[in-house]
């Protein structure tokens, strides 16, 4: 069994912050600034944060199912996956607050509890998770019980946004978005299913 | 080397990005901060109703500044008379706009805007609120009057009279034309702004807010209005937006119906002969108006002032905005309270040299009781002549409704101008406007479920377009039910906080269409589509000329057939006439109205301008008796004092 503390950890290039952070920062800067010239600027940030963080959680979705188990995480996995919760944070923030007046059971009384619940939740494990991945020394080469909390996580934010963009589309933006995930998804399986054949 | 210098950029793009972002995001908030006001709640109500924003902005406040230079020909009518641009289109003139020496800017606005005006830094639709201050329409530019002397003297602002000058629908053209005009941009205001407030200049930030601002309202409101040409056609221009013939509502009416058929159900309000005066909003108090409009057809005060807003053109993003929602309710307070606890000055106070004989109040209350109480109620007199009684809201038909058109009764009953309650889509707008603000989850499943049986409704009405249509609105409502989850605060109060026996059920026996006929009383339907007007008390009938709802008879007089009435008259600004009780509007010459502050030509023989109707008594007026003529006046008298 090998000792864990003898994994490398995963090497850092400045251009993977670069460009996460590029993501994040025009991403939110369109919705701030789109969000002007919508009719109804509230409702229209809220959904835009919420598909940007659909698309910066998707590279790190690829890249957890292309390593996870075979190969260590990479920084971009850990950035694009801890972008993706600001981001969603942000959304929860608007929703709750400025579409919700702060009052968190009247999500529940609006949506029911199925759906109320879950995104709660999900805000919640996420950042439990992430603080795991900030601070653990592990976090890109898990094992036992950590290993499987990160698969866990991995599904739980995939069904979430899955259910939320794809089965709910309540716009065709989410549809279009939920879409393109599945398919990166879909592909990075594909790809670590390939190359498993291969070097077998 | 190049991929380092690479990475910094990004990085500092980044930065700068969500700098910028966190930054707007901020001074939005600064920009939207409000809190509500404290103080006497009847200076809070008259500050909401005579300057309280609700997303009726008009342009921005520098706009109107230089409107005048750099959009003249839109705003020019060719009968100004020496008279500036608001009075032209009959805004009551800012009394402290005369002695004002230094030039009218941004800063000293509360100074020349004329009454009525609210300032409010709400881009017009979206409510977003910025730097950019605009100047906005509020209740007071239409529900706040002044009354001309012979000598040209005015009144003071009287709040809850109709401003009988106004051309408000006229304005709305000029507005439109100038705001479409390619040659108008931002730096052709802000260029002229600067020449004529040169010490007026904003901050490097708030000024490149205004310009981006500026540039921003120009194009969204060019591209709505070019959109929207569909639905409202070109606007007119020049003489022809004072001309009946163009612009049939005139000074003092309004189309409302015609609006809100555009803005509730997106149809071409066309083919709409609805002209609604501005009315009298006293005493609002549902004791004595349990229901309100001319038809009776609404019956909460908060929903009255609602409609009238969203009928204007305000948003319904603006109208959920707190300080909006706040402004809509205390002036819906005001106006309850208006004319009881917060005094409105009587006839006599107005015109101490025609306050009218004790004697022949008091015999006129006779007559009154005789002929106009079962369906008004009364005011009892009033011993001192500066002070009213309570109105007295007794009488046998009090409060009910009077059919007209298909409803008449067989002796023809009130027999008034049909048109405001007959135009097309009469009897799908109800519906309309009550989905058109979702209420909170247990309200929006009511109000789908109205829409689906709209649906059905109209296709076994052999209606398919009619159906296709409620699916439309129903799409839209599902929108605006994900827009406000918590429900839009302005949404009709069916379900009172807390009331147990407010279920599904009892909601939608008060959604309309409602089943109830319109003879049933009380209605308790929200919003009601009746071929009927309603009876309702006349506090102040003094300041409620030109008499009916259409504004079709000028004077108490002719109403109350002393005298005859008037096939044709001018209107404009019309000076008061205290002997007959209403306004002295002169014949038309040749069929033409030459005095350009009385240009209108109002012919009640065009459609929707009837002036029949409401016959009470039903003698003649060139036909009566001495004792007849001696009733009339007493009623006259005692009407002035009311
Ligand atoms: C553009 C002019 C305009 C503005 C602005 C306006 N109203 Fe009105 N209002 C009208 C007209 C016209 C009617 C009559 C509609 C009808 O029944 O045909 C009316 C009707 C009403 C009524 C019902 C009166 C009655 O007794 O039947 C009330 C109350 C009222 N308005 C209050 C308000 C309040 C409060 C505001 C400000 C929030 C406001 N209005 C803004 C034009 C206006
Ligand atoms: C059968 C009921 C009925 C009787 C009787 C009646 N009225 Fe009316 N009255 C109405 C209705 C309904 C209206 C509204 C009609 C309209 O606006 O077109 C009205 C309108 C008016 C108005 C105009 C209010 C306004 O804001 O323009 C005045 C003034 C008035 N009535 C006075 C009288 C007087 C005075 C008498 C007695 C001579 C009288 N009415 C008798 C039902 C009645």
């Amino acid at each position: 069994m090998a000792d864990l503390n003898t994994q490398p950890p995963p090497p850092y290039q400045r251009e993977q912050l670069a460009i996460s952070l590029l993501a994040f920062a025009l991403l939110f800067a369109f919705a701030t600034f789109f969000g002007l010239t919508q009719p109804d600027i509230t409702f229209f940030r809220t959904h835009a944060f919420a598909w940007s963080s659909a698309l910066l959680v998707t590279p790190a979705l690829y890249i957890f199912v292309r390593r996870h188990g075979i190969a260590p995480l990479t920084h971009w996995w850990r950035l694009f996956w801890t972008f993706a919760w600001v981001m969603i944070a942000v959304h929860l923030i608007w929703g709750l607050g400025l579409e919700h007046d702060w009052q968190p059971l009247s999500v529940f009384e609006r949506q029911g509890f199925w759906i109320a619940f879950p995104i709660f939740l999900l805000q919640a494990v996420w950042l439990i998770d992430i603080a795991m991945t900030w601070t653990r020394y592990d976090w890109a080469w898990p094992t036992g019980g950590y290993k499987v909390w990160q698969g866990f996580m991995w599904l739980f934010v995939l069904a979430n946004f899955f259910v939320a963009m794809v089965i709910f589309r309540n716009d065709t933006e989410s549809l279009v978005i939920g879409l393109m995930q599945t398919a990166v998804v879909v592909a990075a399986f594909l790809m670590r299913w390939n190359e498993r054949e291969q070097s077998l | 080397m190049v991929r380092r210098a690479v990475n910094i950029a990004a990085i500092v793009v980044s930065c700068l990005a969500l700098v910028a972002s966190l930054g707007w995001l901020w001074l939005e908030g600064r920009w939207s901060a409000w809190s509500p006001p404290q103080g006497e709640p009847a200076a809070i109500g008259y500050n909401a109703f005579t300057k309280g924003a609700f997303g009726l902005e008009a342009f921005p406040l520098k706009y109107a500044v230089v409107a005048g230079r750099v959009s003249s020909a839109a705003f020019t009518t060719t009968l100004e008379d020496g008279r500036s641009l608001w009075e032209t289109f009959g805004f009551l003139p800012n009394s402290k706009a005369v002695t004002l020496k230094e030039p009218f800017c941004e800063g000293n606005a509360d100074k020349w805007l004329p009454y009525g005006f609210a300032v409010t830094n709400y881009v017009p639709a979206t409510a977003v609120q910025t730097s950019l201050k605009f100047a906005g329409l509020t209740c007071a530019s239409c529900h706040s009057g002044q009354l001309r002397q012979a000598n040209g003297k005015l009144s003071e602002p009287i709040s809850g009279m109709g401003n009988m000058d106004l051309d408000v629908i006229a304005f709305t053209d000029a507005v439109r034309n100038a705001v479409m005009d390619p040659d108008l941009t931002a730096d052709k205001i802000l260029n002229e702004y600067a020449k004529v407030c040169p010490s007026d200049s904003a901050g490097l930030i708030d000024g490149f807010v205004e310009k981006f601002m500026l540039d921003g309202w120009l194009s969204g409101i060019r591209e709505a209005m070019g959109g929207d040409s569909r639905k409202y056609g070109l606007p007119y221009h020049g003489i022809q937006m004072k001309q009946a013939d163009d612009i049939p509502a005139g000074p003092g009416r309004t189309r409302p119906f015609r609006s809100i058929v555009r803005v509730a159900m997106n149809l071409p309000g066309d083919e709409n002969y609805a002209y609604s005066k501005i009315p009298a909003v006293f005493e609002q108090n549902q004791d004595l108006r349990p229901r309100a409009q001319y038809d009776g057809s609404l019956g909460d005060p908060v929903t009255r002032s609602f409609i009238a807003a969203y009928a204007s053109g305000s948003s319904i993003k603006a109208l959920s905005k707190p300080e909006v929602v706040h402004n809509i309710r205390k002036a819906a307070a005001y106006t309850e309270d208006l004319g009881i606890g917060i005094p409105v000055k009587t006839f006599a106070t107005h015109f101490p040299d025609h306050a009218p004989a004790a004697a022949d109040v008091e015999h006129g209350l006779t007559v009154y009781k005789k002929h106009c109480a079962d369906c008004h109620g009364h005011r009892p007199i009033s011993a001192d002549p500066a002070k009213v009684e309570p109105w007295v809201a007794e009488g046998k038909y009090l409060h009910k409704l009077e059919g007209v058109g298909p409803l008449a009764p067989p002796n023809g009953g009130l027999g008034v101008d049909a048109e405001r309650v007959t135009f097309r889509y009469a009897h799908d707008l109800p519906l309309a406007i009550w989905t058109t603000l979702p209420g909170n989850p247990k309200i929006t499943a009511v109000q789908e479920k109205r829409l689906d049986k709209a649906i059905i409704d109209a296709q076994d009405a052999g209606a398919p377009a009619l159906a296709y249509f409620w699916q439309k609105q129903k799409e839209q409502f599902l929108l605006t039910k994900r827009q406000y989850r918590l429900g839009h605060p302005l949404y009709f109060p069916a379900c009172p906080e807390g009331d147990a026996t407010c279920t599904p059920e009892s909601l939608l026996d008060r959604a309309p269409p409602c089943a109830l006929d319109f003879k049933a009383y009380p209605q308790t339907c929200e919003i009601t589509d009746f071929e009927a007007f309603v009876n309702n008390p006349i506090p102040y009938a003094f300041l409620r000329a030109p008499y009916l709802h259409n504004g079709s008879v000028p004077t108490m007089a002719q109403l109350i057939n002393l005298e005859k009435r008037q096939p044709q008259f001018c209107r404009g600004q019309n000076v008061y006439d205290p002997e007959n009780l209403g306004y002295k509007a002169p014949n038309p010459v040749d069929g033409k109205c030459t005095n350009p502050r009385e240009a209108f030509l109002f012919d009640t023989k065009v459609r929707g301008n009837g002036n029949f109707g409401h016959n009470y008594p039903a003698w003649d007026p060139e036909k009566l008796t001495d004792r007849q003529r001696a009733d009339l006046q007493a009623l006259l008298a005692y009407l002035k004092t009311i």
